[in-house]
């Protein structure tokens, strides 16, 4: 409940910290980033995927495969994400950041599978998932001469995601399911900077969000089924950017 | 006799370490490595409510290196080994699976940046790729044995650690995470598969941690 204000607050605090002298102990940087998510938004499970389909696992269960069906294996989603994030370097060593990320699945989450409504039949599945999350954190810097800095820092980050799904069959069946949520999840990221010259580095970063929304119900009409899902938020991402620093290094 | 061999090794990587200054850069490097996974073919990721006895591996495996400055390309091969085998331990006859024993090939390709400590050693981040090729067996629960083979592509990440110890030679410590699943390569034999799918599949997925030397050639 009080995540909200706190965040706007923080946001308000990093913003308006003065770095107009030299002699300040603050400097703020802009990172520019790309990167990708494995596994974005976890197994996908949804009710329907259960009770109809006989999946306890989302999509990593729907996969089956029987002779005589020309079945194709539907992976988890490889997600793509692009970003920017706000940098402030208190004293060399402490860092408070502010991003915003858009991600959105690129690969996976297509395929057919064989289900069972009293005879086998096949099953065309489709997923997708999408969002944009701000993450805030906090965190300590080991600067390595003039060349490198790895920082390592933690927070919390406000994520909104959209997942779709659609099966299809000749039985005829077709159900779609879209969910619309946002959660609180947990960042942990770690970064190393290369410096090119005293302002400009190249960046890579490792970060783990874990956060789930609460189950959502399917806000997809007219086909019949009313499906209900959480959005997973959880997983690993790998970035590559550039850092600008306002300030020499 | 183990603990004295620690002892020894660490002094003389203190001393060596300590004693040597302004290495050559490293382009190429060959090394070997032994590591270990928890959790191998996660039979969860099949069915969440099943109460199991997780597969441990160790990973015997030969990494291959390609630096510039701040660049780096990882490659090589993996093998792993069972430690103990993994067990379903509750309502078998449900799940279908009594006990899973994964062993597989890993063919990594990972690239990203690395971060010189001086002549001291690299901190490194890379993303990328790894192929697997599993075999193995998995007991069923009707008390008959299947075979896997499976292969599986996943994306992943690699980050690790190098100490130089001498011009040549630098101790690495690594840890990869991949995510990927095989296609359902068996037929389990519980109620969950009442109408006999090939429906489980092989989940190569989780952490590896890696220790190593690496030999620099060039």
């Amino acid at each position: 409940m009080y995540y909200k204000p706190c965040i706007v607050l923080l946001c308000c605090a990093i913003a308006l910290v003065p770095v107009s002298s030299l002699a300040s102990p603050f400097n703020q940087a802009i990172s520019l980033y790309a990167g990708y998510i494995p596994s974005l938004g976890g197994n996908l499970y949804s009710y329907e995927q259960e009770n109809t389909f006989g999946s306890k696992t989302g999509i990593d269960g729907i996969n089956k495969s029987q002779t005589g069906f020309s079945t194709a294996t539907i992976n988890r989603l490889l997600g793509a994400t692009t970003g920017a994030t706000f940098k402030l370097v208190m004293y060399d060593f402490f860092t408070a950041r502010i991003g915003a990320n858009y991600f959105k699945s690129v690969w996976g989450g297509k395929g057919k599978t064989v289900y069972n409504d009293g005879a086998d039949r096949l099953l065309e599945c489709n997923y997708s998932f999408d969002g944009f999350d701000i993450p805030v954190t906090v965190g300590i810097i080991i600067p390595f001469y003039k060349d490198m800095k790895i920082t390592f820092s933690c927070g919390i980050a406000y994520a909104w995601g959209r997942y779709k799904n659609k099966f299809e069959s000749d039985a005829p069946l077709s159900y779609k399911g879209q969910f619309k949520g946002s959660a609180y999840p947990l960042v942990i990221n770690t970064e190393g900077e290369y410096f090119i010259n005293d302002k400009f580095a190249i960046s890579t970063s490792l970060s783990y969000y874990r956060g789930t929304t609460n189950v959502i119900k399917d806000s997809k009409k007219g086909d019949g089924s009313t499906d209900y899902a959480p959005i997973d938020f959880s997983g690993y991402r790998f970035l590559l950017g550039v850092s600008y620093y306002f300030k020499p290094i | 006799m183990f603990k004295k061999a620690i002892i020894y090794i660490s002094i003389l990587i203190f001393i060596v370490g300590a004693n040597t200054s302004a290495f050559a850069q490293r382009y190429f490097g060959v090394g070997i490595h032994v590591g270990g996974q928890h959790d191998v073919g996660d039979i969860t990721s099949f069915y969440p409510a099943a109460q199991t006895e997780p597969q441990n591996s160790a990973i015997f495996g030969v990494a291959i290196r390609l630096s510039i400055p701040f660049f780096f390309i990882r490659t090589g091969g993996d093998a792993s080994f069972t430690i103990n085998k993994g067990k379903v331990l509750e309502d078998q006859a449900t799940v279908g699976v009594d006990e899973y024993n994964v062993q597989y090939t890993m063919l990594p390709l990972y690239a990203g940046l690395q971060f010189p400590l001086r002549d001291r050693g690299a901190f490194y981040v890379g993303g990328g790729v790894s192929y697997f090729y599993g075999t193995g067996s998995v007991k069923l629960s009707n008390g008959t044995s299947q075979d896997i083979d499976a292969t599986a592509f996943g994306a992943g990440f690699l980050a690790g650690m190098q100490l130089h110890v001498t011009s040549s030679f630098s101790l690495y410590m690594e840890w990869i995470y991949v995510d990927a699943r095989s296609k359902p390569v068996i037929s389990t034999t519980g109620t969950y598969n009442a109408n006999n799918y090939k429906d489980l599949f092989i989940d190569y997925s989780g952490h590896r941690i890696m220790i190593g030397v690496m030999y620099y050639v060039l």
